[in-house]
């Protein structure tokens, strides 16, 4: 039997109409994680479509280039313009664990002053037509590198006021908020909570490496004591995992229709195909045998997740920012769809 | 070997591996570290060594038996000067020089700095302008080639007027240029400044005059080629795949560049380009690229090549590529994946598949290299856990060949890695196979994994302290003192047999056997330091020669002598001025502590400090209190943890409360927590201490220092913080709450608050 994804889900948001909504903020929030901005795309109608007010976009990631070892900026976003409409963009920064690691003060000082001017570089563009009050950071720290990406955090609170940015926010992986004794608490005004990519997705075994409820239930008790305010970051996308052998080879983004639709691929289990002759999809190529697995958020996993930000979060309201402002991945939802889940 | 029994044994083993040699792995492959039997220096051609490591995120792989491709630019200009001038002062002046100083030279203000084309120039001068003049050119172009090497200065879009006009300017020098080498470079430059301004159409036309009719293929050509293809990729030709191909085809030192551009993105598009082909050899590049990606089936991919090219070296490198994959998978350092556990269901069909692939090249008598894949379907049959195929196969390659070696390592990787419950016959004499041929004794990673394996066997016999002693020196087993390893240890050492492996033990892990009876006396005595059977462990230590004393380090450890009474409630410094600060400061509050800095001392100083709590009452709590913070400071958490214990690094702790190990063996260890049962540690002897102290105390001071002294050792018990419920013992609770209740009014209660973050959460809880 071929399974009808689309109708899957807007079947699923029609269910989730239905139920009443008090706590979730009206707004919908996205991120965009993409390497270009463009009005001219897609990109403009979604956000008329679903009337989104605010962004968090990222601007650039920071890492450690393989072959250079040097920390440096890349995926810089290209940035056209944005609509007024849009009452709030926050320039998101990712930063990765290992541009940090082991750095000295001074280091850590001078990097921060390297964002800092990309950081003004950016925003100056987003200015042009928006504001810009907060900037979000989005570093995995560890233990050993909590005390530079705090320091970091500092700096920026007191260099970014100087541009008028007056509000740090940070994103939240689970385990930073159950174990915030371990691992600190961010000197941020606001936080994000990531919820998604909970599970082990090398394992062909897991369920749903996207949202893992089993793995995500042990972290949500700590909830209640985390001393930010926190929104909450839900996963709308979904994907293909190619396996081979047991062993992950790669992610195909967006492959489902195509996968659960084509007669390429011999269905062996729920939302498992067996590639029938070796091809290319999406860009990429799979060989016959390949294992093909599909992930995604269904609604009765993010109702579980509201539940707990319910019953364990301390503050009564919050927003959701939905991951991630795509129109291959939000084909199949209205706006009514992501304002009312419960 | 009874396999059911592995998971127990390896348990055991992990415990074991806490050895202070450095790894032996040098295989590194998806962040795993594995050991490498089958090394990639073996394929015809050297200059594809490069790839068998290849990772799309992480570009090339390393190897010392790599060969670099060679600089053809500089070699085609050393020829075109007719070799007149040295090839490091052509590199010098091409790529070192900046145009400001190649300006300053052709306005006659400086020369330039490599004395042969100074030589050159002064002998030609027209060559001279000629040289300088295409330098020049080509220095403003390679500004916007650049354009964004600091990718934190602000991007800035290529000033498109100036691309305009290097562009014109190189074809004009193109056009009147009447040496085909300078025609060609002035050709390719402005083909590049038209690329990058995005003028897609000039880069196909100026390709077009000047380059399809070159029947000799030289650097310029194929450079110029990558930017016809990057032109066609953005027009979405399916030509460009081809050229990207032919240039990995046929131009080694552009093959990188070649394999990150080569994209194709449908089914449709692959036979479209691959339609271009025109040789083998470029049909085998798009075989070879597909496989090099990050989602390649390296098997697909070389059953694809051979059916084209039975002998092309680009097959052995995707089987090269593929063997180290499966040593990664089948050899990683951490024991609980290791070889013994390879392969599963799934793993075994792969392997199954390819050597069905290899076994088919093998038959075919059009074949060259053929020592290359019989190395290959021993590799291979050894993964399958075929041992019998493997010996058979082996030797049948000849002595003369190149691949003897190799056969040979695998043979015996495959024997030790099939045999089941060795007699000891049998493991002396596979251990002086493995010793008298230096080819297997001399790689590291063989090493490496002939200690896991002899350890199993030895520890699957009960012999506890070959099994130990195969992964450690004998210094490591203070950290696993039982009464059974001694005198399995003491067994040893008086009854080592006269064959290759005891005599290793024996020399290599503890230093002969008079050495040996010396460390055993002291492992016995920190055996009953370490449980606070001060008499017993002093009786121990004194057996020890004086000589031994003297000289030993362990027994004369520096940790005895580092703030071992301190009361600081962070760590205690370690530089030598605060040290001796500290030192100086303790001794004037504690006149009676030993000097002297070694075991028998610290036992005897124990034992007095013992005695003093009973002569001398009024001071009972101080000698309470520092009996208690010598045992928590020896202890498995406390800063002075070398003393008793075994560290690779002798480092103490860096961090309140946390224990963090250099070790990854050690930390292993702790995230499975076999630790604990392997590592005697009795916080009980500390904790009895500290109450008794609290009980006599009047003194608000110092039972604010006792109880926080308890909380640490409390917190102790638990060798990592405990993630699943989260709770240490109550009293650790307990001495914490007694401490805020009852102790607001001292300074240490303040330097607590102020030192240690779980004390003030605990106070100020969110």
């Amino acid at each position: 039997m071929k399974i009808k994804w689309k109708n899957i889900l807007v079947g699923t948001a029609f269910f989730l109409l239905s139920q009443s909504c008090s706590d979730v903020n009206n707004e919908v929030s996205f991120y965009h994680w993409k390497s270009q901005w463009s009005v001219e795309n897609s990109q403009e109608s979604i956000l008329n479509k679903y009337k989104v007010e605010k962004i968090y976009l990222r601007i650039f990631d920071v890492d450690v280039d393989e072959k250079t070892a040097l920390v440096q900026p890349q995926s810089v976003v290209k940035i056209d313009s944005f609509p007024n409409t849009l009452r709030e963009i926050i320039p998101v920064v990712f930063i990765s664990n290992r541009s940090i690691l082991g750095r000295t003060a001074e280091e850590i000082r001078q990097l921060t002053q390297k964002i800092q001017s990309k950081i003004e570089e950016q925003i100056r563009q987003i200015r042009e037509t928006n504001k810009v009050q907060c900037i979000q950071f989005d570093c995995d720290w560890s233990e050993e590198s909590r005390s530079a990406y705090f320091q970091m955090l500092r700096q920026f609170k007191e260099k970014l006021k100087a541009i008028q940015v007056n509000r740090i926010s940070v994103t939240l992986r689970l385990h930073q908020v159950k174990y915030s004794e371990q691992t600190g608490v961010p000197p941020a005004d606001e936080a994000v909570l990531m919820f998604y990519n909970t599970g082990d997705l090398t394992n062909v075994e897991t369920e749903n490496s996207i949202l893992d409820i089993e793995t995500a239930q042990k972290y949500v008790k700590g909830f209640s004591n985390y001393p930010i305010r926190f929104d909450l970051a839900l996963a709308l996308y979904s994907w293909t995992l190619q396996y081979r052998h047991g062993h992950i080879i790669q992610i195909l983004p967006n492959a489902y229709e195509e996968v659960s639709s084509s007669k390429l691929y011999e269905k062996i289990a729920d939302d498992r195909y067996k590639v029938r002759k070796s091809h290319y999809i999406k860009g990429q190529y799979v060989y016959k045998g390949d294992l093909l697995k599909i992930e995604k958020v269904n609604k009765k996993q993010i109702k579980q997740v509201l539940e707990w930000m319910r019953e364990h979060r301390r503050e009564k309201d919050f927003t959701i920012i939905y991951y991630h402002l795509d129109p291959e991945v939000l084909a199949p939802y209205s706006k009514e769809n992501l304002k009312h889940w419960n | 070997m009874n396999m059911k029994n592995w998971g127990n044994k390896l348990l055991l083993i992990l415990a074991m591996c806490i050895s202070q040699q450095t790894s032996h792995t040098c295989g590194y492959d998806f962040s795993v570290m594995y050991y490498k039997f089958m090394e990639n220096d073996n394929i015809s051609d050297p200059l594809l060594i490069w790839f068998i490591d290849y990772q799309p995120e992480f570009g090339l792989g390393y190897s010392e038996k790599a060969k670099e491709p060679e600089d053809r630019n500089i070699e085609e200009w050393y020829q075109f000067l007719k070799g007149k001038v040295s090839k490091e002062d052509l590199i010098a002046l091409i790529y070192s020089s900046t145009l400001t100083e190649l300006e300053d030279v052709a306005k006659m203000r400086s020369q330039v700095n490599s004395p042969s084309i100074v030589q050159l120039w002064k002998n030609d001068s027209r060559l001279k302008k000629k040289m300088l003049t295409y330098l020049l050119y080509a220095k403003k172009c390679e500004e916007h080639a650049l354009w964004n090497a600091d990718y934190w200065a602000e991007y800035k879009e290529p000033d498109q007027g100036r691309l305009k006009r290097l562009m014109e300017e190189g074809i004009q020098e193109a056009k009147k240029a009447t040496d085909p080498f300078f025609k060609e470079r002035y050709a390719f430059q402005a083909i590049r400044m038209a690329y990058y301004k995005g003028d897609d159409s000039k880069v196909l036309e100026w390709h077009q005059t000047y380059f399809t009719s070159i029947k000799k293929w030289n650097h310029i050509c194929y450079r110029a080629l990558e930017l016809k293809a990057g032109s066609l990729y953005r027009m979405k030709k399916a030509e460009a795949p081809y050229l990207y191909a032919k240039i990995f085809a046929e131009c080694p030192e552009r093959r990188e560049v070649a394999l990150t551009s080569f994209k194709i993105s449908s089914q449709d598009e692959w036979k479209e380009s691959y339609a271009y082909c025109t040789t083998p050899a470029e049909k085998i590049a798009f075989f070879a690229m597909r496989g090099l990606n990050a989602n390649g089936n390296l098997n697909e991919e070389i059953k694809n090549m051979a059916s084209i090219d039975l002998n092309h070296p680009m097959i052995e490198m995707l089987m090269s590529k593929y063997i180290q994959k499966l040593q990664s998978y089948a050899f990683p350092q951490d024991l609980e994946e290791n070889f013994i556990n390879y392969p599963r269901v799934e793993d075994r069909k792969a392997l199954e598949e390819t050597a069905i692939t290899v076994a088919s090249m093998l038959s075919n008598s059009q074949l060259k290299n053929k020592d290359y894949w019989r190395i290959a379907e021993i590799y291979l049959q050894m993964m399958l856990k075929n041992d019998k195929e493997v010996q058979l196969k082996s030797k049948k390659i000849s002595e003369s060949s190149e691949y003897k070696e190799k056969a040979k390592l695998l043979s015996f990787v495959s024997k030790i890695c099939h045999l089941q419950n060795p007699s000891d016959e049998d493991i002396i004499q596979i251990w002086s196979q493995y010793l008298e041929d230096l080819s297997l004794f001399s790689n590291e990673d063989l090493k490496g994994f002939v200690e896991d394996i002899f350890s199993l066997w030895f520890l699957e016999k009960g012999d506890l302290a070959r099994a130990m002693l195969m992964h450690n020196d004998m210094v490591v087993l203070r950290n696993y003192l039982n009464w059974d390893l001694i005198l399995q240890l003491e067994k040893f050492i008086n009854q080592a047999q006269d064959n290759d492996i005891d005599a290793y033990l024996i020399s290599q892990r503890c230093a002969g056997r008079e050495q040996a009876k010396q460390m055993l006396l002291e492992l016995k005595g920190v055996y009953f330091l370490q449980r606070n059977q001060l008499d017993k462990a002093i009786a121990e230590f004194r057996k020890m020669d004086l000589r031994y004393q003297r000289t030993s380090v362990y027994f004369n450890n520096s940790y005895l002598n580092k703030s071992i009474w301190t009361e600081s409630v962070r760590n205690p410094y370690f530089d030598t001025a605060i040290e001796n600060q500290n030192h100086n400061a303790l001794y004037k509050i504690y006149p009676f502590l030993n000097k002297r800095y070694d075991l028998i001392s610290y036992a005897e100083q124990l034992k007095n400090l013992e005695a003093l709590t009973v002569k001398d009452q009024q001071k009972a709590d101080q000698y309470f209190y520092l009996l208690g913070l010598a045992w928590y400071n020896t202890g498995i958490q406390g800063w002075n943890r070398p003393a008793l214990y075994f560290s690779k690094d002798n480092s103490g702790h860096s961090k309140w409360f946390s224990y963090i190990t250099k070790d990854p063996k050690i930390e292993k260890n702790f995230k499975h927590l076999y630790w604990q049962y392997e590592t005697y540690y009795n916080p009980d002897i500390a904790a009895n201490y500290v109450k008794k102290g609290l009980q006599v105390t009047r003194n608000k001071e110092l039972r604010a220092k006792l109880l926080f002294l308890w909380a640490k050792i409390e917190k102790s018990r638990v060798p990592v913080y405990n993630y699943e419920d989260e709770k240490y013992s109550p009293a650790y609770y307990e001495s914490f709450e007694t401490l805020k209740n009852e102790s607001k009014d001292t300074e240490y209660y303040k330097e607590i608050l102020n030192e240690c973050y779980d004390f003030w959460r605990y106070v100020y809880p969110k």
